[in-house]
């Protein structure tokens, strides 16, 4: 076995060194990213890391490897993830397998650094495989062999041979060749030109079979534009919708040349990934056009279900009947991978897709009815201007917050089921038997996760307090600006992402200081609330996507205000943004949290089951460095999981060089940003180690504490700068980024900026008055906030789109009223840096103990009723922190960047895919 | 609604209510939902909560048995008491009912175990 080699390792002592930070590092990712718990006792399970199908390892490699250790019961694997679990029927099996093969060098790649070493730790449970699912996005049709191998060949040769006229010439992307026919696709507007179409119009050879997909009534429109893909292996496009207004319903698609999974993914959180075989037709309407996203994650092979290929099908049928039988067998070497597998690894080849789509010529047509509807939706919001007086406030709230979670309490609730890690964090080190209140607790998220304490909840949803109460937990329906709750009474105080929905200043200062009074003296209390500052550094948050923003702007530009209705059911957001109101508003934006679906346990290892929500290719390449809106992106999927735990990856990828001195650059002014990320407690932890990832983007440790970190709030806020620029700046960090920290459902939280309020005590940190001010002019309207672009406003509306009964069904009836009722418009008061902390200053026997940042707009407060001062070692914490929040930012960037990115090139514009759907 | 929290609660939100606690609770339904017995836990919650109100609201919803009307000094190794203060505390559950404000006699409905604590706008102090 291979085990020389890893010998050979082992035996340096370095290496043996290095070997053990490697895996606690690999542990407490493991632990915070994926929730799985590596366990000091030995057990049955073991995780392998960097065994996953998310880096190219398939079963077969592992189970003749496992197996000779003794009874293998199984060899669990996940889509796209970078470990799989290998369950022993015995535990000395397991203990000798872990002793044998931890640190074991399953393959050498191109260089030391591409080497896959397995990491192997102990866990007390294992998910099960997952069995392929058969779930399609409402709305998608696939049609298997639509077309024959001939006409395959001549509509491949057709993408190649034409390339004579300017028009046919392909586009060569970053990432695809594409060809337009009938109208060009222009990525700079995310549209075609109806009043520029190209001098050749669908080719004469399509027609054949479009007429056939009209009579069998798979489409309703003879498609007039045709946009032809090319896809090397390795090659994809990000996630994107294609664009609502400038397409009818109805787009089809023709795989040809090799089969390809494209992976969907809905506002709520659901990702499915379907097979389209070669030469099969996909037809996506309703649902599955106008709300999920769809997109190719960059990779030289696909996971596919077993079942797709027959041969090894049938072996599957013949070897798998439940677990059980499998598990008796000990001997794996004569076992058929795929017999206990419900997935394998297909390489793919190149793929040339045919794209097509019927021009929505009516724009006007299309302007009416989204005025018509902006008319009905905006009833709704005609009356939201920013609020001058509490009443108003109220009436605001009650509208656009309160009445808001109690019609979403289900829909919200379902996808927030796992609290932010941070804030489990602050939970898990308070003391035992504390008593807690969670003021704005939601469905409870963030209760349950220290069993020593005693945890009551209060919510101003009744639905959500139901919800919360019917998962055990003590709750009351309670107003945060007059808690129902004895003052002094709580240990700990936790409200998150609850201050914000405040209207005016005076009653997030009045919430604040009910947290702050039912608090006793000494106790400490989490506030987190939005940031308005989404990019730290010229860093963004991993909320925004650039290309959004641009895309908006573009949009305004072209002053196709109007055509937004008609889509906005679906996409809501950035429709009614415009709508709402004519400058470039953009943005709100939300915490989307795409995670995965309702599961409300919040330990639970299904969070990791959604295939296609993460994307282990990381190409760093060419991909990195494209960073221009309009161009191509690939790699890197919104939902692209990263958590690369690979030591060499790690490294590789992370240019030490350019990261840190761009931090430098920065770092003075970072410290506002300060988070205090108690993911990190430890100092040496990440931040130290050459090879972490975390490493390089440490900043100059600020020694002047806090009080300079609150200057820095304001330096880095007037730094906004456009976010075209800043993602460049941060390209490579970026992709570092991506690899280290992964897209668990983290990156769907705002970047929040956190502060720890302690109360009594000095005024050390007290924030400059500059940011009290809140900007308020009267009688403004409120705009409504464009998912995924920066704010622009401080008071804004944020839309939840209620995934529905209606779905996408009604689309094409009448696209503007399909989904209209399903659309609600959340306020938030997005806070400036400093803001929160000036608040928490007027608030008596409150002090800030820790601002920060954490990944997204909230901006945490943490504020400690109690005497004490900040001491050295607090600082430098805080300092660590920093540059957590750099990493944590950074990641953002590079994510977003590149899907918005190439969806605008992709043909298929219009992205944004997801809807952010915030707290 | 645990006796516990309860014990939390206070209506002094109300505009012109000074004390607003303890909170008199009239139960419709009451149950009580075994808790595992952590005698130290107890006594830790014992120094966070007023055990008057929480004699007071565990007579009221009639299951005050075991407890005396004042704690003395030797609770903290009396495993009877410190049970039966586990049952009151952490055990007792009013699923239906009222909590009434002592002072104003306002009525916070409990529903499904759950108090409703909102007070319309014109009850809160501005």
């Amino acid at each position: 076995m291979a085990a020389s080699e890893g010998k050979a390792h082992v035996e340096s002592k370095q290496w043996r060194k290095k070997f053990a930070k490697k895996l606690v590092k690999i542990e407490k990712s493991l632990a915070e990213k994926e929730n799985v718990i590596i366990t000091k006792e030995k057990t049955q399970i073991l995780c392998v890391q960097n065994g996953g199908l998310g880096n190219g390892v398939s079963q077969a490699e592992l189970l003749p490897l496992f197996s000779q250790f003794g009874n293998l019961e199984s060899i669990v694997m996940l889509p796209h993830k970078q470990f799989c679990f290998a369950c022993f029927t015995n535990i000395e099996s397991a203990a000798q397998a872990q002793m044998k093969l931890n640190g074991f060098l399953l393959k050498t790649g191109s260089d030391p650094t591409q080497d896959v070493i397995l990491y192997l730790g102990f866990v007390e449970k294992a998910p099960s495989n997952i069995a392929p699912s058969d779930e399609k996005p409402a709305g998608l049709v696939i049609v298997e062999e639509f077309v024959s191998e001939a006409m395959e060949k001549t509509l491949i040769d057709l993408m190649d041979l034409e390339t004579d006229d300017k028009y046919e010439d392909p586009t060569v992307m970053k990432h695809r060749k594409v060809k337009h026919f009938g109208f060009e696709f222009k990525y700079s507007i995310n549209d075609v030109d109806i009043k520029d179409p190209l001098p050749k119009g669908i080719p004469d050879i399509c027609h054949e079979f479009l007429q056939k997909a009209l009579e069998r009534g798979l489409i309703n429109h003879f498609p007039d534009q045709l946009t032809i893909n090319s896809y090397q292996p390795g090659q994809g496009i990000p996630p994107h919708v294609d664009t609502r207004e400038a397409f009818e319903d109805g787009i089809v698609s023709l795989s040809l040349g090799s089969s390809i999974v494209m992976d969907f993914s809905h506002p709520d959180g659901r990702h499915v990934s379907v097979l389209l075989p070669r030469r099969s037709l996909m037809v996506m309407n309703g649902e599955s056009r106008y709300v999920w996203s769809h997109g190719i994650t960059p990779r030289k092979s696909d996971i596919v279900p077993v079942q797709t290929s027959h041969a090894i099908r049938s072996a599957c049928d013949l070897s798998y009947h439940g677990g059980s039988s499998y598990q008796d067998s000990n001997t794996s070497n004569n076992i058929d991978v795929s017999s206990c597998e419900g997935l394998t690894l297909r390489a793919r080849g190149r793929r040339v897709s045919y794209t097509f789509r019927k021009v929505v010529m009516d724009r006007l047509h299309m302007c009416k009815a989204a005025c018509k509807t902006s008319g009905r939706e905006g009833s709704a919001l005609e009356d939201a201007t920013v609020p001058q007086t509490d009443s108003e406030a109220v009436a605001l709230e009650r509208k656009h917050v309160n009445k808001v979670y109690e019609d979403i309490a289900e829909h919200f609730s379902g996808t927030r089921y796992k609290p932010w890690p941070k804030v489990v964090d602050f939970i898990l080190e308070q003391p035992p038997m504390s008593l807690l209140a969670d003021v704005g607790c939601g469905n409870g998220k963030c209760l349950g996760h220290n069993k020593t304490l005693f945890e009551i909840g209060s919510d101003f949803s009744s639905n959500l307090a139901s919800i919360c109460h019917s998962r055990g937990f003590e709750t009351c329906v309670g107003d945060v600006t007059c808690l129902p709750f004895r003052t002094g009474s709580f240990d700990v105080v936790l409200c998150i992402a609850v201050i914000h929905h405040m209207a005016t200043k005076n009653r997030r200062a009045k919430a604040l200081s009910e947290v702050v009074r039912i608090l006793r003296k000494g106790g400490k209390a989490l506030v987190y609330v939005w940031a308005m500052e989404q990019e730290l550094h010229k860093t963004q948050s991993k909320y925004i996507k650039p290309g959004r923003q641009q895309k908006q702007d573009a949009i305004g530009n072209e002053g196709i205000l109007n055509s937004a209705l008609t889509f906005d059911m679906k996409q809501g957001p950035s429709r009614l943004g415009h709508l709402a109101s004519c400058q470039g508003f953009s943005g709100t934006q939300t915490k989307n949290s795409r995670l995965d679906n309702s599961n409300l346990n919040p330990g639970s290892v299904s969070s990791n089951l959604n295939p296609g929500s993460d994307s282990s290719n990381l190409n760093p390449g060419p991909d990195s460095s494209n960073l221009n809106p309009g161009s191509d992106s690939s790699n890197l999927n919104p939902g692209s999981d990263s958590s690369n735990l690979n030591a060499g990856s790690d490294s590789s990828n992370l240019s030490p060089g350019p990261d840190s001195s761009n931090h430098n650059l920065e770092s003075d002014s970072n410290n506002p940003n300060c988070e205090s990320d108690r993911n990190n407690p430890d100092p040496k932890s990440g931040s130290c180690d050459p090879h972490s990832l975390e490493s390089n983007f440490k900043p100059k440790p600020n020694l002047f504490g806090e009080k300079n970190t609150e200057k820095g709030y304001l330096q880095s806020s007037s730094a906004s700068a456009d976010a075209l620029s800043s993602t460049t700046v941060a390209s490579e960090l970026d992709l570092a980024r991506q690899i280290s920290v992964g897209h668990s459902e983290s990156d769907y939280f705002l970047g929040s900026k956190s502060c720890v309020k302690e109360k009594k005590t000095s005024d050390t940190n007290s924030v400059s008055d500059i940011h009290n001010k809140p900007s308020e002019s009267s009688l403004k309207k409120l705009s409504v906030h464009v998912n995924r672009t920066q704010f622009k406003d401080q008071d804004l509306l944020v839309p939840w789109q209620l995934k529905g009964k209606h779905g996408g069904k009604a689309k094409h009836e009448s696209s503007s009223e399909g989904m209209k009722g399903d659309l609600f418009h959340r306020f938030y008061h997005v806070f400036r840096q400093g803001e929160i902390e000036a608040i928490c200053k007027k608030v008596p026997g409150c002090a800030v103990r820790k601002s920060y940042y954490d990944q997204g707009n909230c901006e945490i407060v943490q504020a400690v009723k109690r005497k004490g001062q900040i001491s050295p070692r607090d600082i430098s914490a805080q300092i660590k922190m920093n540059n957590e929040v750099i990493h944590t930012n950074r990641p953002s960037v590079k994510q977003t960047t590149p899907q918005t990115i190439s969806s605008q090139q992709g043909g298929k514009p219009d992205s944004n895919d997801q809807q952010l759907l915030c707290d | 609604m645990k006796l516990i929290t309860h014990n939390m609660l206070t209506s002094n939100i109300i505009k012109g209510v000074t004390k607003g606690f303890p909170l008199i609770i009239a139960p419709t339904k009451v149950e009580v939902k075994e808790v595992d017995f952590n005698p130290d836990f107890v006594n830790k919650m014992l120094t966070k909560i007023d055990y008057p109100a929480l004699y007071q609201a565990a007579n009221s919803v009639g299951h005050g048995e075991g407890l005396p009307e004042q704690l003395g000094d030797d609770v903290k190794d009396n495993t009877d008491l410190l049970k039966a203060l586990h049952n009151a505390m952490l055990q007792v559950e009013v699923i239906e009912g009222d909590l009434v404000c002592p002072e104003s006699g306002r009525k916070f409905p409990i529903a499904n175990g759950i108090p409703n604590m909102l007070l319309l706008e014109n009850e809160v102090e501005t």
